[in-house]
C-alpha cells in the first residue's frame, strides 16, 4: 500500500469499516510508514478540535448570551403576522 | 470516529420549568413565547451562524425556526428537551435557506486535499503538531483558528462536517437532510475532514506564516 491509498482508506479504517484483508495491508503500511500514522493522527486531532471548539455549549467565545432585543421584536412581529 | 452527543441549547442556562413554559405558549400566551425567544435565541443564532455564515442570513434562518416551532409548538409533547427540539428546527431553518441561497465561487476542495508523488509517496512531509489538543482548546487565536477553517471549506462539504462531526447526525441523517446518498456523504466527509486538517497544519506545527 502507498500513502495516498492509505489516506484513501483512512476513513473506512477509522470506522472500523475495513474488509479484514484490506486492513492488513492497511496495518502493514503504518508499521513501516511513520509519516501515515503522524497524519493519521494529526486528521483524527482535527475532527476533534472541530467538535470540542464549534459543538454547542462549548464554543463560548462565539454562543451570544441574549440575540439583540431588535431581532426579538422581529421575531415576535412576524409570529403576529402569522397568527 | 464518534460524534459526541450535540450538547442541549441550555448548558449553561438556570433551570427553567420547560414543561410550564411550553404549556403556556400552548395556551396562546404571548409573553411565554417572548421568554423562549430570549433564553433560547442566542444559542440557536449562533447554530444558524455556523451554517449559514452570512449574518442577515442566520437571523433569516432564526425567524423561520421560531416561526416553525410557534406553528408546531403543540406536536412537542416532552419526548425531548425543548432545547433539543428548537436546535433541530434552528438546523433544518438553516438548511432549508442554504438551499435557496446563491451560491458564490468558493475555493475548489481539491486545493485543500493531501498531494501526492507519482510513485503514491507524500508530496510535502508530515511533521507533529507542536500544539497540543489541551493547550489548543483553550487558546483563543487557535479557537479562532478552527473555527475561520470550518469556514473556509467549501460550502457542500463544510455543511456535511457540521451535520456529522458537530451536530452530531448519522450518515443516514445527513444523507437525508442534504438529498444525497450515504456513500456521497462519507466520501464528502472524508474530504472535509481532510481539508480541515490541511488548513489547521501550518499554524498547529508551529509553523510561522
Amino acid at each position: 500500500m502507498k500513502c495516498h491509498e492509505c489516506v484513501e482508506f483512512l476513513a473506512d479504517y477509522l470506522d472500523g469499516a475495513l474488509p479484514a484483508d484490506q486492513m492488513g495491508v492497511f496495518q502493514q503500511h503504518m508499521d513501516r510508514c511513520p509519516q501515515c500514522v503522524e497524519y493519521i493522527r494529526t486528521y483524527e486531532e482535527s475532527i476533534r478540535l472541530g467538535q470540542a471548539i464549534c459543538g454547542c455549549g462549548e464554543d463560548e467565545d462565539a454562543l451570544p448570551k441574549d440575540i439583540p432585543e431588535k431581532l426579538v421584536e422581529a421575531i415576535l412581529a412576524t409570529l403576529k403576522r402569522n397568527e | 470516529m464518534e460524534s459526541p452527543e450535540t450538547q442541549p441549547l441550555d448548558q449553561n442556562e438556570p433551570k427553567i420549568d420547560e414543561a410550564a413554559l411550553v404549556a403556556s405558549i400552548q395556551s396562546g400566551d404571548e409573553a411565554a413565547f417572548a421568554q423562549v425567544v430570549r433564553l433560547y435565541g442566542g444559542r440557536m443564532l449562533a447554530v444558524a451562524r455556523r451554517f449559514l455564515q452570512h449574518e442577515q442570513d442566520a437571523q433569516d434562518a432564526l425567524q423561520d425556526a421560531f416561526l416553525s416551532a410557534f406553528r408546531s409548538i403543540d406536536k412537542f409533547h416532552g419526548d425531548a428537551k425543548l432545547s433539543t427540539w428548537l436546535h433541530r428546527i434552528v438546523v433544518n431553518a438553516a438548511l432549508m435557506k442554504l438551499r435557496t441561497r446563491k451560491r458564490k465561487p468558493e475555493r475548489a476542495i481539491e486545493d485543500l486535499l493531501p498531494k501526492f508523488r507519482k510513485d503514491g509517496h507524500r508530496a510535502d512531509p508530515t511533521s507533529a503538531w507542536a500544539i497540543t489538543f489541551d493547550t489548543a482548546v483553550r487558546d483563543r487565536e487557535i479557537r479562532e483558528l478552527v473555527r475561520r477553517s470550518i469556514n473556509e471549506l467549501p460550502e457542500s462539504y463544510r455543511i456535511v462536517l457540521l451535520l456529522r462531526d458537530i451536530e452530531g447526525h448519522s450518515t443516514e441523517e445527513t444523507a437525508e437532510l442534504m438529498g444525497l446518498t450515504a456513500g456521497a456523504v462519507k466520501t464528502r466527509l472524508h474530504r472535509a475532514r481532510l481539508a480541515l486538517r490541511t488548513l489547521l497544519d501550518p499554524q498547529m506545527r508551529g509553523v510561522e506564516e
